[in-house]
């Protein structure tokens, strides 16, 4: 079930849920926090490495973060997203979720239609800005203005589970950080899989 | 000869002007500063140089340099890779040392590919006016502000542990500024030969000044060790021991402590200076550099930082509010602080299951720090824009 804005708030009201900073109250809605575009950026790039290689927990095929360009922006600056590129990106917002609320972040619908989307679930008790996976899918670039509400996230009650039981790749992240898709644990047993040492 | 080798510079520097012109900054003063160099190049472009004789080209090159110069370091301080929040925090510490409404000057860093150099100040920009007076001689500009070259190591960019040396360097520039230690070392001299110091002082200024400082000779040791003593004061106002600490280890800690070198005091007289003076303890030197510090500047040399700001909640994995501007290396000194005298804070508090890498302690309250400021100066511009608004 959805959180609605009375819950919310209270949420907020009793720091449970921080929401850091909240510009403007209005930002809460029904069942949705508008939250800001950050001024931060990881820009993907052509660089002299063939592909990105998620498929190895030792890529040999250059880094992830040789094909990103880290770029800053002032706030209430513009930014522009190209067709088909990938922009990692970071809410203005930190936000420190309660130990029994997940978030589901999705782009406002203002911006959905111009072609910018995402699609990112957040565990409870996350700290830090929400990563923005941003793509441009549309067919003509978007300039958008950096610290606008382009962003919705809707809240879910779920059971009390504790957000560092495990070891995480992220925390308190304030700025976009390049994928740690190589080190996943996984992806060493499925190498082995493939190919077993005889 | 003369002619062609200025032509060939001047076409060196259109050059490098043709990617710079299009650099967009943090701040209106890099901004207005951008524009002037505009009007000076198109000015010496309108020029006919094979009119000049050689005092009138030799003044061409060296505004032409003082361009080369701008650009270097307004290249690095783009909006793309500026480090506006530590920026930010030294700019409100200059604001407090010269009134911005009387004289104009902006921060920029130059980010530079070492670490071993580390941090350092250049104040030609800010401080020399011979170009300046050329300028506003031969093409009648006036540059309305004046740069404080910062250099950092790229590396350290967004570090909030090591930048913190940059106060350090800001206290360079207001020492150069308005001329504090030169003339204190000189009364230094004037006082001891004139048999002014006590007994106790004489002991006291023997520690920080271990040779004939009394001496002619000896005046412009003197003098550059009491510009060191007095930006470590200066740091020490905004963070405390803190930068100490970190100079220590860089200069190469325990076993280094005791050296001594013609421009810097021995790290461990350096220490104990800063303890002294944030403790308040009876120092003759210390008063007397106060005094010295207020017949010239006009200021108060004092503890600014607020021990207000707590780190609790850097363990609680929150940035910290920050009210005010006066607030803002107090950050600093809380993150420290914790990093100091880590024992698992983070993990008992946040109920971690596993133990922190030293490593990922460093970059959460790293983060935690560039996330505090950055909410401070978000909110100040929003309330401002709002009030313009209402």
């Amino acid at each position: 079930m959805f959180l609605a804005k009375n819950q919310l708030e209270k949420l907020i009201k009793q720091e449970k849920l921080i929401i850091s900073p909240l510009l403007d109250n209005s930002q809460i809605n029904e069942m949705t926090i508008d939250f800001r575009l950050g001024y931060d950026f990881l820009v993907s790039i052509q660089g002299r490495h063939p592909y990105l290689n998620s498929a190895s927990h030792i890529p040999t095929d250059g880094a992830f973060y040789h094909f990103f360009q880290e770029t800053r922006r002032n706030f209430g600056d513009t930014f522009l997203f190209h067709p088909g590129q990938t922009v990692l990106g970071a809410t203005l917002e930190y936000v420190k979720l309660p130990e029994n609320v997940s978030a589901i972040l999705s782009p406002r619908s203002s911006y959905n239609r111009l072609g910018i989307n995402l699609s990112t679930v957040i565990q409870p008790g996350y700290c830090g800005c929400f990563s923005l996976e941003i793509t441009n899918t549309s067919h003509n670039p978007i300039k958008v203005r950096v610290g606008a509400t382009m962003f919705q996230a809707r809240f879910v009650k779920t059971k009390k589970t504790n957000y560092f039981s495990k070891e995480r790749k992220y925390i308190c992240s304030v700025k976009p950080e390049i994928s740690g898709a190589n080190k996943d644990q996984d992806l060493k047993l499925l190498e082995l899989i493939n190919k077993p040492i005889s | 000869m003369e002619v062609q080798a200025l032509r060939l510079h001047f076409s060196q520097l259109i050059k490098a002007w043709e990617k710079s012109k299009h650099n967009t900054y943090f701040d209106k003063g890099k901004d207005h500063y951008q524009e002037t160099l505009k009007y000076l190049i198109k000015a010496i472009s309108d020029e006919n140089f094979t009119l000049f004789n050689s005092a009138q080209i030799e003044e061409r090159r060296r505004i032409i340099n003082f361009i080369f110069k701008s650009l270097g370091i307004l290249d690095s301080s783009t909006t793309n890779q500026f480090p506006f929040e530590i920026i930010h925090c030294l700019q409100h510490a200059l604001d407090e040392w010269v009134d911005p409404s009387n004289e104009k000057f902006v921060i920029v860093t130059s980010l530079i590919n070492s670490y071993d150099d580390f941090y350092s100040f250049d104040g030609n920009l800010a401080l020399d006016d011979v170009a300046y007076n050329i300028i506003q001689k031969v093409y009648n500009l006036t540059f309305e502000y004046r740069l404080i070259q910062i250099n950092l190591p790229k590396f350290l960019a967004r570090d909030y542990f090591s930048n913190i040396v940059l106060y350090h360097e800001l206290g360079h520039f207001i020492d150069f500024k308005y001329q504090i230690t030169a003339p204190f070392a000189i009364e230094i001299q004037d006082k001891y030969n004139n048999k002014k110091y006590n007994a106790s002082d004489l002991v006291e200024f023997q520690k920080f000044f271990p040779y004939e400082f009394w001496k002619r000779e000896y005046l412009d040791v003197l003098t550059s060790h009491l510009r060191e003593y007095f930006s470590d004061l200066f740091a020490a106002q905004y963070i405390g021991k803190y930068s100490e600490n970190l100079l220590n280890y860089v200069s190469g800690g325990p076993l280094a402590a005791h050296a001594i070198s013609g421009t810097h005091p021995s790290t461990k007289n350096r220490g104990d200076l800063v303890k002294d003076f944030l403790k308040n303890n009876s120092s003759t030197f210390i008063n007397d550099l106060k005094v010295a510090i207020n017949l010239t500047s006009g200021k108060e040399l004092k503890v600014r930082y607020s021990s207000e700001i707590k780190n609790s909640n850097l363990i609680k994995l929150l940035p910290i509010e920050i009210k005010t501007g006066d607030e803002l290396s107090s950050v600093f000194v809380a993150a420290w602080e914790l990093y100091d005298t880590y024992t698992n804070q983070i993990e008992k508090q946040n109920n971690f299951k596993y133990p922190l890498i030293s490593s990922k302690v460093y970059e959460i309250i790293n983060n935690l720090v560039e996330k505090s400021i950055g909410n401070y100066i978000v909110t100040s511009n929003w309330e401002k824009s709002k009030n313009v608004l209402s």
